[in-house]
Order: C-alpha cells, then sequence, then structure tokens
C-alpha cells in the first residue's frame, strides 16, 4: 500500500521520465557511444555523471525542503526546447537535439518547482554540457589542430632539430605526422576543464581564485599536449615510426597525470589555510 | 497538477511532431564514383587516395577524389565531391585546405557558364599560388554560400524530402598563367552539368515511380 502511495506521489516524475526515454530513444546510442569511448570528446562522461548524482544525494534535503513555486515563464522555456527537438530530429542536427534535453530538464523544474529549485538544479544542468554534442567540435579542433602543429614545430627547431608544419602536417627531421583532431588537445582540455570545476566546487577559497583555477586549466591542457606532441616528435626522430603509435598512447596518459597533478598542486597553493586549533584558542 | 498536465502535453507534442511522415520520399543509392565519368571530355583521370583520418568524418563511398589531366596540358585538376545525405558530412573547402597547409585566402564569386555562382578561392602553398573552385550543390541548384545551402538542406529534411544527395565540389590547380583559370572554369563547368542533370533525372524518376 506504501508503495502504491510513493507511487502516486511520484507518477508525474515517472511519466517525464518514460517520455523523456521515448524522445531520445534514437539519439541515445550516439550519446552512449560518446560517453564509452575512451577517445571521444566525451569520455569524462562518467564521472560528470556521479558527480551529479553526489550533488544530488548530499543536497537531497535542501532540495526537498525547498519552497515550491511554479512559474508560467518554464512553459516558454518548455516550447523552446520542443522547438530545438523537432527542429534537431527532422532536420538531421544532433547538437540541437542534445541540447534540448537540459532546456527541456529546465523548463519542467521551472514550470512546475519554481525559479528556487532550478537555480539549485543550474550546476547540474550546465555539466551536462560536457557529456552531450551540444558544441560542434569540428569547429574548435582544427584552430587547435593548427595551433598544436605551429607550436610544436617551433618548440622542435628551437631545440636544434629541423621542422616546420604545413597545416596540420608536421614534418621533423624526415619524418611527417598529421595532428589529427584526436590529437588537438580538445579531449584532455574538456577533462581538465572539469576536474578544475570540481576542485573549485570541494575546496574553501575566494571566488576569483576559483576562477583562475579554472581558466587556468585551459593553457595548461593545450601546453601540455603540445609537449606530448614534442616528445612524440622527438621519439619518432630517434627510434623510427614502428611503435610510435603505442608510445603516443602511452605518454598521452603520462602527459594527462602529470597535467592533472600541476592542477592539484595548484589547487592546494590557492585553498585557504584550514583554521589551525591551537591559533583560534 | 494543471502545469505538469501542460509538461506531459508539450513532451507528447514534441513526440509527435518529430515523428509525423510527411511524405515517401527514398534518398538515392547513387555512389559518386559511378556518377563522375573517369574521361569527361578530352580529360581523363586517376583516383587518388587520402589519409584514413578523412573517413572518420565522411563515408569512403561518399568521397571522390581524382586527378584529371587534359592531353597538352601539364597542369592537373584535383577533383573532390562530398556526395551525401548527411548534412553534417558537408563541410567548408576552406576548412580542409587551412589543414593542409594552404594560406592567404582571397574568395571571390564567379558564375559558371553565366548562370551557377560559385566561389573563386586564391590561395598559396609553399609559396605557389593556387586557384581554386569550389561550391554546394542539391538538386538543381548551386550554392556559393555554405549558411544558405545549409538551410536548404534543414528545410529538405525537415519535411522529409531526400531525393538525391548534396554535395561539395571542389577544383583546384596550382596557378601559373591566365590559361590555367580557364581551364578550372571549363572544368569545373562539366562537372556542374553531371551533376545537375543527374539530380534532375532523380526528381523525375521519383515523380513517375509516385505516380
Amino acid at each position: 500500500m506504501n508503495n502504491l502511495i510513493k507511487v502516486k506521489n511520484h507518477i508525474f516524475l515517472i511519466i517525464f521520465f518514460l517520455l523523456f526515454c521515448l524522445l531520445y530513444k534514437d539519439v541515445f546510442s550516439v550519446w552512449y557511444g560518446g560517453w564509452v569511448d575512451t577517445d571521444s570528446f566525451y569520455a569524462a562522461s562518467v564521472f560528470v555523471f556521479i558527480f551529479i548524482g553526489y550533488f544530488i544525494k548530499t543536497n537531497m534535503e535542501e532540495i526537498i525542503n525547498i519552497e515550491k513555486q511554479p512559474n508560467n515563464a518554464g512553459i516558454a522555456v518548455i516550447i523552446f526546447g520542443l522547438i530545438l527537438y523537432v527542429v534537431g530530429t527532422r532536420g538531421d542536427i544532433i547538437n540541437a537535439t542534445s541540447l534540448s534535453l537540459p532546456v527541456f530538464i529546465a523548463g519542467i523544474i521551472l514550470t512546475n518547482y519554481g525559479f528556487k529549485l532550478l537555480k539549485f538544479f543550474m550546476i547540474p544542468l550546465l555539466l551536462l554540457f560536457f557529456t552531450l554534442p551540444v558544441v560542434p567540435m569540428d569547429r574548435i579542433t582544427l584552430p587547435l589542430q593548427l595551433m598544436s602543429a605551429n607550436l610544436s614545430s617551433r618548440i622542435i627547431s628551437f631545440l636544434g632539430v629541423p621542422s616546420m608544419n604545413e597545416g596540420n602536417v608536421m614534418m621533423v627531421g624526415n619524418y611527417q605526422f598529421s595532428i589529427v583532431p584526436g590529437c588537438s588537445g580538445l579531449k584532455s582540455l574538456t577533462t581538465l576543464f572539469f576536474a578544475s570545476i570540481l576542485y573549485g566546487h570541494f575546496i574553501q577559497a575566494a571566488k576569483i581564485k576559483k576562477i583562475l583555477l579554472v581558466a587556468f586549466s585551459i593553457p595548461l591542457a593545450l601546453l601540455m599536449n603540445t609537449l606530448r606532441i614534442v616528445v612524440v616528435g622527438f621519439y619518432a626522430l630517434y627510434n623510427g615510426t614502428q611503435h610510435v603509435e603505442k608510445f603516443h598512447d602511452n605518454a598521452g596518459i603520462v602527459i594527462f597525470i602529470l597535467s592533472l597533478g600541476i592542477l592539484t598542486l595548484i589547487t592546494n597553493l590557492i585553498k585557504d589555510k584550514e583554521a589551525n586549533f591551537e591559533d583560534e584558542v | 497538477m494543471k502545469f505538469k498536465i501542460i509538461t506531459v502535453c508539450l513532451l507528447l507534442a514534441a513526440l509527435i511532431f518529430s515523428n509525423i511522415r510527411l511524405n515517401d520520399h527514398k534518398k538515392s543509392d547513387i555512389l559518386i564514383n559511378d556518377l563522375i565519368p573517369k574521361q569527361i571530355k578530352n580529360w581523363s583521370s586517376k583516383e587518388l587516395t587520402t589519409c584514413d583520418a578523412t573517413f572518420s568524418m565522411i563515408g569512403r563511398e561518399e568521397l571522390l577524389l581524382r586527378l584529371y589531366k587534359q592531353k597538352g596540358y601539364n597542369n592537373p585538376i584535383t577533383l573532390g565531391i562530398v556526395y551525401t545525405n548527411k548534412r553534417d558530412h558537408i563541410h567548408n573547402p576552406e576548412n580542409c585546405y587551412l589543414g593542409q597547409g594552404f594560406d592567404n585566402f582571397k574568395k571571390s564569386q564567379i558564375l559558371l557558364d553565366n548562370k551557377y555562382p560559385v566561389n573563386l578561392l586564391k590561395s598559396k602553398r609553399n609559396r605557389k599560388d593556387h586557384y581554386t573552385i569550389f561550391w554546394y550543390t542539391e538538386k538543381n541548384k548551386t550554392f556559393p554560400d555554405k549558411a544558405a545551402f545549409m538551410r536548404k538542406i534543414i528545410k529538405n529534411k525537415f519535411f522529409d524530402d531526400q531525393t538525391g544527395g548534396f554535395a561539395v565540389v571542389t577544383l583546384t590547380l596550382r596557378y601559373e598563367k591566365a590559361e590555367d583559370l580557364e581551364k578550372l572554369k571549363d572544368l569545373s563547368s562539366e562537372v556542374n552539368t553531371i551533376l545537375l542533370k543527374t539530380e534532375k533525372e532523380n526528381v523525375l524518376n521519383e515523380n513517375i515511380n509516385r505516380k
């Protein structure tokens, strides 16, 4: 009986959930492919979902106690989500279809529960952007590829080895490399960016320091990616190209761990010092 | 309660509008390699290859890459066509050329056969001048502007009108003398004629089949 009452109280949430499953069943396979592929731009999605789950769980009491004030403005937001969804689905624009999901959720929260609850859920909703193909990544990767190729070849030349680039193709000694979208640094950029947001959420520090930490993750990711390309270039120069693919993958893991280490170090430097009990006494 | 019902209705509306079939057009199955002849007038061709990374963005059957040569004329022309019905497989050729090391772009519009607007792109690579003519095409229309082309594709897809395919066409040669530009325009015109004629036949066949 108690279970029936629970179901009755949450019937609309169940209906919303089922409708979302129907709406996104076709595009879900594309999303899922990105989440499980460690080579995709959305490989950090698992950690994003874990964080969102943790965020909701630790704030559940506050969520339940927030005053509910349904707001008509939410209907306009849902209609906007509807337009995005229909245009995206019929016009074959996955970015629009994906964007419609957080817009629908925001509209439902605003319409049925009010602005205070929406404000509370703003962080999880924005974090969804790290998990869904909302931004056309190919627009961003090409300038990064060109920048990485250019910077890497300049560094290698500075270190005394003949190197140049033609677009995203680098020449190091007698060897030629193509800086493909996967090597543009965008994957490590999005992961480090998310990591810096996580750090900023958990530490005690002034807001400006947290903002600077997040901003710092961007040049850090790009410079470390350039370093990886330089290292791979030298490896190929002295060892040939036979095992360069494996070295490239291993170097990527090491460089990423190093980047995370640097980010952690910076976080420890900027966070407020914990109060010393003896000093307080 | 009222808001919840409105929300459910709006979500149902999204489901309905996105699944209504407005017509029963089918997409064309023509492969671009079959569509464009290896011999166009007195231009003969050989197939070119590209790196595997290209095929992470487009299907192998969607790409045509050939080098066309004319007897008595030493400057070959590279023809590249992406022929697809997937909107996100169509890209701006300037991005490709940027990735291949071309720079100093200067773009203008010209007319093929005094009728079809296309882009003329002047660029440099290894300090050598290159000319590229490129355009986007759909059914019996050419588009120099990608934004206008994309709007047309989206409008077609919205109304389920998927007869034929969409294409981005590029022809490039190294520029040395004035004659080179005329040759480039000449071959571009031939390719454009072939593409437009094929789409017209597709539409005609579709109409006959539906009757």
